[in-house]
């Protein structure tokens, strides 16, 4: 069966600095993978990588058996990436970005949110939103279509005890339907993903020098 | 639905990330020199006048050559967009359709300038047709410069003769797979150039009322045929190397191109005793590429206007007016952050500084400008 993510030799430096040395990962099918560790030890420069928004130095990644470097549109297509910042371009409302996404990822657009807080505003401009809706309209974007994996950094920042156990549902429902997930989360949003039986990985044993 | 997908087709999903008034006052400030230039050798005779058009057509496009190209690989937007599976092809027209407005603006301020610098009209037709035949190459030609840069700035195997020349070209101050962006865009604006000769010598010629031979019109066609197949082929060459491209160049500008700690600022912004002042005139300074030179140069144009012996004419005039905006137009992004920033500061003790900020950068625009306007009322 194909891998959701698959991560070979990943090495990527700054300068002298090496950030990741060698990194081996596999995400499988239903599978939620953490990444933990403190600040600094190379979180954010491996969903860089896997989203690519970093080139790695060395190694492979492959997302639903694509390569990201070598079929960057196939794997991109498979790839649902909530980062750290939401950015949410001004002038658009939230019915106009769900309708960007289903675009952008070749599906139908939603009727309806399906999150009466999201519902209540959805044809507001989405700049208008509060941090947390604002990260769940990003989020709800995600879901559409059919992804393959999910690359969620803090996905929980922000967003109220409604908007996280909508957003755990969602989650569980693809994970159910076989989608692989890594998430980059702080021990204060573990509570939440524990639910879904998550794998925790310390990216310091992932081959971080 | 239907229509919401018309929207979002019609509507580039890049262009509300985009800094759109970034590449607008500088095509203002090239075409204002050029005119000036043009003006100072008009003494010389009509054909003295073509001959300095000649270079100095390609040297206003290079000097605006990355405020209008800059949608294909270094916006902003671009960067938000990576981890989306948006076609590379999407993406090149999308940043096409910035390229050609900005050449647009580009073509209308020079056209206006080489017109008001030419001494009779048939000199200035032959000075506009000239330009507008650079214009119609470089809209063909340019895309391959961005083109050219997102394939050579990926990550090549260092013994191929792409990585030599990634590192040799480099002088190793910053990333080899950056080096390309700062040669390839000037490359293909030559080449436009070069393409671009065969037809402003036959208009030159048409002009004089001489014969344009047939070898000639035969050296047109070629030029614009190549021009065309490689605005054809551009866009294949862009998707190959977009996506690695984009993230080498972000690397590279954000840890390699500079260092990560910024210049001191100047002493007589530590001094300010507002705070929020102070942060406002601090995050210009910071935020505006080269202040000190465009605060100079506005400053110093205007006392150079407002002390010589003629009265400024329109093309001096349009310089003037060009610095005033090249001074102000960075304040734009500020301006656009102002909100996040007010949300920031309000629970802070201290009074709102926007009045106070805006007021400092006026103030030069104020020195410079009010002494041309009453050498110009005066004079009329």
């Amino acid at each position: 069966m194909t891998l959701p993510l698959r991560v070979r030799g990943v090495v990527k430096r700054y300068g002298s600095r090496v950030i990741l040395g060698g990194v081996q990962l596999d995400v499988g099918p239903g599978e939620l993978v953490v990444l933990r560790g403190p600040n600094g030890t190379g979180k954010s420069t491996l969903i860089g990588c896997v989203t690519g928004q970093v080139v790695p130095d060395e190694g492979t990644i492959a997302i639903a058996g694509h390569d990201l470097r070598g079929a960057p549109l196939e794997a991109r297509r498979q790839l649902r990436a909530l980062a750290q910042e939401v950015e949410i371009p001004p002038g658009v409302t939230g019915r106009e970005w769900l309708g960007f996404c289903a675009d952008v990822y070749g599906a139908t657009s939603l009727a309806t949110a399906g999150d009466p807080q999201l519902d209540e505003v959805i044809d507001h401009l989405a700049t208008t939103y509060s941090v947390g809706l604002r990260r769940r309209l990003a989020f709800l974007g995600l879901c559409l279509g059919t992804p393959k994996l999910f690359v969620l950094d803090e996905p929980f920042a922000g967003v109220d005890q409604d908007g996280r156990r909508s957003m755990l549902d969602r989650l569980r429902g693809f994970l159910a339907a076989g989608a692989g997930m890594l998430v980059a989360a702080h021990d204060h949003e573990l509570g939440e993903l524990d639910t879904l039986t998550p794998k925790m990985v310390d990216v310091r044993e992932l081959g971080l020098q | 639905m239907a229509s919401l997908r018309t929207h979002v087709a019609k509507r580039s999903p890049l262009d509300p990330w985009e800094q759109a008034h970034a590449s607008m006052a500088l095509p203002v400030v090239a075409a204002g020199i050029a005119a000036a230039l043009l003006g100072a050798a008009a003494p010389l005779g009509a054909e003295s006048q073509r001959s300095v058009a000649f270079a100095l057509g390609p040297a206003v496009m290079l000097v605006t050559l990355h405020a209008r190209t800059a949608a294909y690989l270094h916006d902003d937007g671009l960067a938000a967009t990576l981890a989306l599976p948006i076609a590379a092809a999407r993406r090149f027209a999308a940043a096409q359709r910035r390229h050609l407005a900005g050449l647009a603006w580009q073509a209308a301020w020079g056209a206006f300038a080489f017109a008001l610098a030419g001494t009779d009209g048939p000199t200035r037709m032959v000075l506009v047709l000239d330009w507008l035949a650079l214009v119609l190459l470089c809209a063909l030609v340019e895309p391959l410069g961005a083109a050219a840069s997102a394939w050579m700035g990926r990550r090549v195997p260092s013994e191929s003769i792409a990585g030599q020349l990634q590192r040799s070209l480099g002088g190793g101050w910053t990333l080899p797979e950056a080096v390309v962006h700062l040669w390839a865009p000037a490359i293909a604006l030559s080449l436009a150039a070069a393409l671009a000769m065969p037809q402003q010598l036959a208009i030159d010629r048409w002009a004089d009322a001489q014969v344009v031979a047939s070898s000639h019109l035969v050296a047109c066609l070629l030029a614009i045929a190549i021009a065309v197949a490689l605005r054809l082929v551009a866009p294949v060459i862009y998707a190959r190397g977009f996506f690695d491209a984009v993230p080498w160049l972000r690397q590279a500008t954000r840890t390699l191109a500079g260092p990560p700690t910024p210049q001191q600022a100047p002493r007589w912004i530590a001094a300010i005793r507002d705070p929020a002042l102070r942060l406002v005139l601090l995050q210009h300074q910071r935020l505006t590429p080269v202040p000190m030179l465009r605060l100079a140069m506005l400053v110093g144009t205007a006392a150079l206007l407002a002390f010589k012996s003629a009265v400024p004419d329109l093309a001096e005039t349009g310089i003037l007016a060009g610095l005033v905006a090249l001074w102000l137009v960075p304040a734009t992004t500020l301006q656009r952050h102002a909100e996040t920033k007010r949300r920031l500061l309000a629970p802070l003790p201290i009074a709102d500084a926007r009045a106070r900020a805006w007021a400092c950068l006026l103030a030069p625009v104020v020195l410079a400008v009010v002494p041309v306007v009453i050498r110009i009322g005066g004079a009329t």
